[in-house]
């Protein structure tokens, strides 16, 4: 939303504009990251919507719908039908022994009786059930239980459906590393190198071979950024050079299908430098300052040493060629230590320069 | 991202007949706001909600008809109603909702110090904290009048209030915000280099 659109908010405070443009900021590549699954949904779903029907196709197949509606409008009702019936037969205890006890299984809690004791007999229960011999149903009960392992798919099925041990420990992808990411120095030399260890461990132990990838972040990029890649070594660990580093930076390694490695921030010390211009008059000398690696409009602070505490005693703004001056007075007998501080911002750390001395004029 | 806004009615209007082009314009010109809007509503997977709402819409983009301040409406209509069924959801099954270990939770809280540290001290993670942090009404008119970019009749829409009603939400949460301390940090840094110029220089 531009600054016109939001005309009747009235006018914004400093803040308020400032965590406005902070909300509505460019995409950050993570806000972004979905873009390929959009467009794989986009494309399935014209697909499965496919190109626009004739009428008649949607007649028929509206009349397809009315005809398997009357189908299984009919299934049920015989359904219904045949559970009202096998309900009544159990109450009425007509079924065969065996039909019998599974009717009591399902409707004991509604009444219905169970089959009489010898209900494990093949034999109807009201065909002689003291003729049977004692050995014959559990035989047959045996038979029944030996046999139905064998006609029962089940376990052949688990066995297929499971994968074999050992094509599983060969085939499965191993799970995504763990990374983690350590700098061999917080803070560094502006225009320095810094060393990132990227490390990769599975279940505890470092794995060795990962594709990792270094991104940076910074106030001039605002997105994370891709600095190098490595792979990751016997102990899982890969170390990555960045060189010429200007700016402060978060860093982070990253790997396919595993979680960012949380960032480290590394920090970077511009180079001030002070020497001292002394004029002809000898009463007034110039504290010359040069800050390489600093940015046009940054503060620097010229302090003097004084009881044991550095005080400062004025500011200005560094120029386009990052330099500045402070004039001081030259102390008639005295000698002066000063230095230079370079405040910090979000670009970089604060620095100090070398020590200066004026005085004394005599 | 603000200067797409307006020029997306010939992406529309393609992403409408079935082109992939121009339906990845309006996904990446909306996909961040909405995201941004959906953390502002407090979903813990954004991602997920955005997907959903996404979903319905590429479903019926076909029967769509408006321009792109009507989809703008639309989209987060979606977003809003998506962002609610996962509350409830979540609700409902809490222990599914527990979002992320111990770990990953410092894993976010140093991201964030870090990108807070390296950027201009207010990341857009800080930024929806501070919406989050109004309370709902005035969140949701804030995040959809200053994110998702609608005027304050569509905000009304969206939301199913009065224009009145949203206009007192938004100034409230205007307000609430001008007077949070972050905000009034961030207002004092502007002018913090030249304050202390004046100050050390005299």
């Amino acid at each position: 939303m531009s600054t016109d659109d939001r005309d009747d908010l009235g006018p914004l405070e400093p803040g308020l504009d400032k965590l406005f443009r902070v909300l509505t900021s460019g995409p950050s590549r993570d806000e972004l990251a979905g873009e390929q699954d959009a467009v794989t949904m986009f494309r399935t779903a014209r697909q499965s919507a496919g190109p626009p029907r004739p009428a008649t196709t949607q007649r028929a197949e509206r009349r397809a719908r009315q005809r398997n509606w009357g189908i299984r409008r009919t299934i049920a009702v015989a359904t219904v039908a045949f559970v009202a019936g096998f309900a009544a037969a159990a109450y009425a205890e007509v079924l065969p022994a065996p039909v019998q006890h599974v009717a009591y299984k399902v409707l004991g809690f509604a009444g219905v009786p169970d089959a009489p004791a010898q209900h494990n007999q093949p034999q109807s229960g009201r065909t002689s059930p003291a003729s049977a011999p004692a050995g014959s149903g559990s035989s047959q009960s045996a038979t029944g239980r030996s046999s139905s392992p064998a006609s029962s798919p089940s376990p052949s099925r688990s066995r297929t459906s499971s994968p074999r041990p050992g094509s599983s420990t060969s085939t499965a992808p191993p799970p995504p590393p763990q990374l983690s990411a350590a700098a061999s120095q917080s803070q560094i030399a502006a225009g320095g190198s810094v060393t990132i260890t990227g490390s990769a461990t599975r279940h505890g132990t470092g794995a060795r071979g990962v594709s990792v990838t270094l991104q940076e972040l910074t106030a001039r990029h605002r997105v994370w950024t891709t600095v190098t890649q490595g792979k990751t070594g016997r102990n899982g660990q890969v170390a990555l050079t960045v060189s010429d580093l200007t700016v402060n930076a978060g860093f982070r390694v990253t790997a396919a299908g595993s979680v960012p490695s949380a960032p480290v921030l590394v920090t970077v010390v511009p180079q001030v430098t002070a020497s001292v211009l002394t004029r002809p008059s000898g009463r007034r000398a110039v504290i010359k300052v040069v800050c390489l690696y600093a940015q046009p409009g940054n503060v620097v602070v010229l302090e003097v040493y004084r009881a044991g505490v550095w005080v400062p005693v004025r500011a200005h703004r560094i120029g386009g060629l990052l330099k500045t001056g402070f004039v001081v007075k030259v102390p008639l007998t005295k000698t002066r230590t000063l230095q230079v501080v370079l405040r910090a911002t979000r670009l970089h750390a604060k620095a100090v320069s070398n020590e200066v001395t004026v005085g004394p004029r005599v | 991202m603000a200067s797409d806004f307006g020029v997306l009615d010939d992406a529309l209007s393609r992403a409408s007949s079935g082109d992939e082009t121009g339906f990845l314009q309006l996904w990446r010109s909306m996909q961040p706001r909405l995201l941004r809007f959906l953390r502002v509503l407090g979903c813990v997977d954004a991602e997920d909600v955005a997907s959903e709402t996404w979903l319905q819409v590429v479903r019926d983009l076909h029967r769509f008809s408006g321009n792109e301040e009507d989809f703008r409406r639309w989209l987060f209509t979606i977003g809003r109603h998506r962002a609610i069924d996962a509350a409830r959801a979540s609700r409902r099954r809490p222990a599914a909702s527990a979002p992320v270990g111990a770990e990953a939770l410092t894993s976010i809280a140093d991201t964030q110090q870090v990108e807070d540290q390296v950027l201009d001290g207010l990341s857009v993670s800080a930024a929806i904290g501070l919406l989050a942090g109004l309370s709902r009404d005035q969140a949701e008119a804030v995040a959809l009048r200053v994110i998702a970019g609608l005027d304050t009749q569509a905000v009304a829409q969206v939301l199913g209030k009065s224009t009145g009603a949203v206009r007192v939400a938004l100034h409230r949460g205007l307000r609430a915000l001008a007077g949070d301390p972050a905000v009034r940090a961030l207002a004092a840094a502007a002018g913090t280099g030249s304050q202390a110029f004046e100050e050390v220089d005299s």
